[in-house]
């Protein structure tokens, strides 16, 4: 049986093992070449990464239009079953998560300078970016981004 | 025959504390290495807070170093560091398994902040489970008086 005394002394010296831990990573942080601030934009993470990437983005408005007229072949990252349970209408299925067992069937729908819109669940979901750059390392250079995905087709009145 | 069974014991503990000092380590490295590469690894679970991405991604990984060290070389600190491994393991363990249930597939992040590493999948919660259950005993030897160096005296 552990007395009062053992389990204060244990949880003094876990305290003590995190703070110190803490302190490493605090000067590790200040001389660390690759240091990232103590708080990162990460609710704009994907839109900045494409642009970094240098891929348009469309919103909600536009992708409406897009979608309507038909002027875009419409691609779906997200897994089957998502999809299944719904998708932006004329979408094409294209799971980046099982993108090797897909491509090639979607790759016939397309023509180098075919327009593309990418899409997946929105939010922190990123894998219609990893898509549209994967797209442009194979050759096809009109490809764009809706970032705000599936949850943003949603959520708009 | 009775000592026998205890020296068995014993040497089942000790690797189990050696494996996960050693799996800890090997973890916290490539994190260290590259801060924002974790960061990014953390943000994929969609778990945290934005504001607490970077946060963790800075102090995570030196807790695992130092428990890690600890368990491994540190008999002041081991049941200590045993009580924080416990503690992240069944942290890691629940966020697997509710990343893995949500459907969100991503790479795990432990020992690669490669995106394209292999995906977290219900191997990687029977590991998880596994090192957990290794922590559990790891934790509960710890706690054998004495257990610290103020009740060893």
């Amino acid at each position: 049986m552990i007395s009062k005394d053992q389990i204060q002394d244990l949880l003094l010296r876990t305290a003590l093992l995190v703070a110190f831990s803490c302190l490493l990573a605090v000067i590790a942080l200040a001389v660390h070449p690759g240091r990232i601030p103590w708080i990162g934009d990460w609710a704009h993470h994907v839109e900045s990464m494409a642009l970094k990437e240098g891929i348009p983005l469309v919103g909600t408005p536009e992708m409406r239009r897009i979608a309507e007229a038909g002027s875009h072949l419409i691609l779906d990252a997200r897994p089957l079953a998502d999809y299944d349970a719904g998708h932006i209408p004329g979408a094409v299925p294209l799971p980046y998560d099982d993108l090797d067992a897909h491509y090639e069937q979607v790759r016939l729908m397309l023509v180098p300078a075919q327009p593309v819109v990418a899409y997946c669940s929105g939010g922190a979901c990123d894998d219609s970016l990893l898509l549209c750059v994967h797209l442009r390392k194979q050759g096809f250079t009109n490809v764009i981004l809706y970032a705000e995905g599936w949850a943003g087709w949603e959520d708009a009145p | 025959m009775g000592g026998c069974a205890v020296n068995w014991k014993n040497r089942i503990i000790l690797l189990f504390r050696i494996v996960l000092g050693i799996v800890f380590l090997c973890a916290a490295v490539p994190k260290i290495i590259s801060p924002y590469g974790f960061a990014e690894a953390v943000y994929r679970y969609q778990a945290a807070p934005y504001f607490m991405v970077n946060i963790t991604a800075i102090f995570l990984p030196w807790v695992e170093l130092v428990s890690g060290l600890c368990l491994l070389f540190s008999k002041t600190f081991r049941a200590a560091s045993s009580l924080v491994v416990l503690g992240l393991m069944i942290f890691f363990t629940a966020l697997v398994s509710v990343t893995v249930f949500r459907g969100i597939d991503i790479s795990c992040g432990c020992f690669s902040v490669n995106p394209d590493a292999a995906s977290i999948g219900w191997k990687k919660i029977a590991e998880n489970t596994l090192m957990t259950v290794m922590a559990v005993f790891v934790f509960l030897d710890a706690l054998k008086p004495p257990f610290t160096a103020h009740s060893a005296r």
